[in-house]
């Protein structure tokens, strides 16, 4: 039974928790999306606080000790999570946010996923880009009825809003942006989960008949010898043990280059460029994480495979040029000795190579920008840049949901204009940033913030002729 | 001589050469087409705006090589349909929604609407806009009224109009501070070689 005090202090928990996530409820937000998370969060306290209250009441007998033990820890365990969930919507009000990307990366977001959400987008401090469905996080806690009460107080039509992480240093990289097509991808993932998933099965089958060998010592390895545990017993514990791990990470990695696949489809070989940017260290692989060189070498195989045309341009042809020479393995002699999963990670890049071709297939259902007309677009689209235009004045739009494709067109001639080494440098000179290309991509940087704002609001005003 | 709005039309839509092409993003066709009595371009108010507050010294310096000693900058973006108030006697800076690309025979000046002048509101000091220019167009906003103003982007807030100037062909690209941005800024002081003269004799 837990103490008077030990309630008391839970009580005091509620209500500094209530007041805190109700108090910045209130704070002047440029858009209302936190609005949302923090109402879902209340309701969530609320409900919390009434329980508990209940449970008071009904096991006040100490008789009852065990039922109130299990309130008192299920209503202590949420009222963490709150307070996890909580930093979700944390830094989405700084002014550093570019928020000009705000609505139209809503815009692109409803039309891949095919869903009625908002994007906000959050500081992070973590240098990493990440995305979070806030309902399927409340509906993975228990909480998916306290996310659609809000949501229908806020607007009805609402269904999700996707919060993604910048890196806080990064804020203001525009081009860095083009990343967000790989968190996008992650969501796509989600509604393919049952034939990622039948893929992962499948690829674990063949790399355990692949590499028996090597998992049977791996296996081995891991015995652990218990008092009261049999030989075989022991064994067959290991062997559960490295089975899930390989499970684990088979899902992981195959969701990763799945993402990667949708963003290579998006914004092509930009995809790639913006990743070198981001991913300094390409040994580094983590059980959630194939390895970088193993990424862009994928994708390279992806892009070849499907976007010729666009890989042969010349600009993408001497990124790739510059891109072999770190593009194979190297080993995993400097990989961290300590990493359990260490010797499960030529397995995992083996079934990424295993798994590409019918990935290639379940991506080919996102909708792509690039089609036959593209590169005189992107000719003319960089004719723009050169001049200080936006690009976006060369993109007709008709206000349909074809129209989105166009976003990802303009992340992919930034960073197209960005690489073409003699027009850049051209671009820079003449509007005297020539001494500081990092001004000048700033300059590139604005272009596209304010191509990728204004192609939102031209579609909308399109879409208003139209009906 | 003010170019027209016939001709206006022609340099955004029709206009290829970058001599004479007039940009506007976003450019919606109804700026023109529903003004039909003006030979000028309506611009609306865009998200951006800088605050200016002081500090604890009293007295700011534009020539100082470090403006931010006395002076504070709260940014600001305030979406579609939300809005910001205008303090009487405050001093903030806004931009235009559209980003503009002058073209090389053209100078443009930055005039407010009198429905908001009339309501006391200044929307700009700095008049010229050089040709070749590109960018927002910062808007230095004043309320010189009694009573706050509410202003809300993506209101019609200026218009911009525009004189031929006789060559063109001298026009150089200009090296401006404020060269595509879109954040406005209060930007540094730029002394010329008279001026560095004249403030150290």
């Amino acid at each position: 039974m837990p103490t008077q005090w030990q309630i008391e202090c839970l009580r005091a928990r509620i209500r500094s928790l209530d007041s805190e996530v109700k108090r910045v409820k209130e704070k002047d937000h440029p858009y209302p999306e936190p609005d949302t998370i923090y109402r879902a969060l209340i309701e969530v306290i609320r409900s919390r606080a009434l329980l508990f209250e209940e449970a008071v009441d009904l096991f006040s007998d100490p008789e009852d000790e065990r039922d109130l033990n299990a309130s008192f820890s299920s209503v202590a365990k949420d009222l963490q999570r709150v307070a996890e969930e909580f930093s979700l919507a944390d830094r989405v009000d700084s002014a550093r946010i570019p928020f000009e990307i705000l609505r139209a990366l809503s815009w692109v977001a409803n039309s891949l996923l095919e869903e009625n959400c908002r994007t906000v987008v959050r500081l992070d401090t973590v240098n990493n880009y990440t995305i979070s469905s806030c309902r399927r996080r409340f509906e993975d806690l228990g909480w998916g009825d306290h996310w659609e009460s809000a949501v229908n107080e806020s607007s009805g039509q609402l269904t999700t809003v996707l919060v993604l992480g910048f890196p806080s240093s990064d804020a203001n990289s525009i081009l860095l942006h083009a990343l967000s097509a790989h968190e996008f991808g992650h969501q796509i993932a989600h509604k393919h989960s049952v034939e990622l998933g039948a893929l992962r099965d499948q690829m674990v089958i063949e790399v355990k008949r692949e590499y028996n060998q090597q998992l049977q010592e791996y296996v081995q390895d891991n015995v652990v010898k218990r008092g009261g545990l049999g030989k075989g017993d022991a064994y067959e514990e290991s062997r559960k043990l490295i089975e899930a791990r390989l499970l684990k990470l088979a899902e992981a990695w195959i969701v990763e280059i799945f993402a990667d696949l949708v963003a290579a489809r998006l914004v092509g070989p930009a995809f790639l460029a913006a990743f070198d940017r981001m991913l300094l260290d390409l040994r580094r692989a983590s059980p959630t994480h194939p390895p970088g060189f193993l990424r862009r070498k994928l994708v390279r195989a992806y892009l070849t495979q499907t976007l010729a045309e666009v890989v042969e341009d010349d600009a993408w042809s001497q990124f790739f040029e510059r891109h072999g020479e770190a593009s194979d393995s190297p080993g995993t002699a400097d990989r961290d000795q300590r990493d359990a999963f260490l010797p499960l990670y030529p397995v995992g890049e083996r079934i990424c190579h295993l798994s590409l071709g019918e990935l290639g297939e379940l991506v080919a259902k996102v909708p792509s920008p690039f089609d036959a007309g593209l590169l005189s677009i992107v000719e003319e689209m960089e004719d723009c840049i050169n001049n200080l235009a936006p690009p976006s004045i060369v993109l007709k739009l008709n206000g349909e949901v074809s129209d989105a494709c166009k976003f990802w067109l303009l992340m992919y001639t930034g960073w197209h204009f960005r690489l073409s080494a003699d027009k850049f440098s051209r671009f820079a000179i003449r509007f005297g940033w020539g001494q500081d290309l990092g001004k000048a991509e700033e300059a590139l940087g604005n272009l596209i913030l304010h191509s990728l704002q204004a192609l939102e609001l031209r579609h909308k005003w399109e879409q208003q002729r139209i009906s | 001589m003010s170019v027209s709005r016939e001709d206006l039309l022609n340099r955004i839509c029709e206009e290829k050469d970058w001599c004479r092409r007039l940009v506007v993003e976003p450019f919606f066709d109804e700026m023109i087409s529903q003004n039909l009595a003006a030979a000028s371009l309506d611009f609306h108010l865009g998200n951006r705006f800088t605050i200016l507050r002081s500090r604890r010294a009293a007295q700011h310096d534009p020539l100082s090589d470090d403006p931010r000693r006395d002076v504070a900058f709260s940014e600001l973006f305030i979406p579609m349909g939300q809005e910001l108030s205008l303090h009487p006697g405050q001093i903030v800076l806004g931009t235009t929604l559209e980003w503009f690309k002058f073209p090389n025979d053209l100078v443009a000046y930055v005039i407010g609407r009198s429905i908001w002048g009339r309501r006391g509101l200044l929307i700009v000091t700095a008049q010229a806009v050089h040709p070749g220019s590109g960018g927002t167009i910062t808007l230095e906003m004043t309320n010189l009224g009694e009573v706050s103003l509410r202003l809300k982007p993506g209101v019609s807030i200026g218009q911009l109009f525009f004189h031929k100037i006789d060559s063109s062909s001298d026009v150089q690209e200009r090296h401006s501070t404020f060269a595509g941005a879109f954040r406005p800024i209060l930007g540094k002081y730029k002394k010329t070689k008279v001026e560095e003269l004249l403030l150290n004799m």
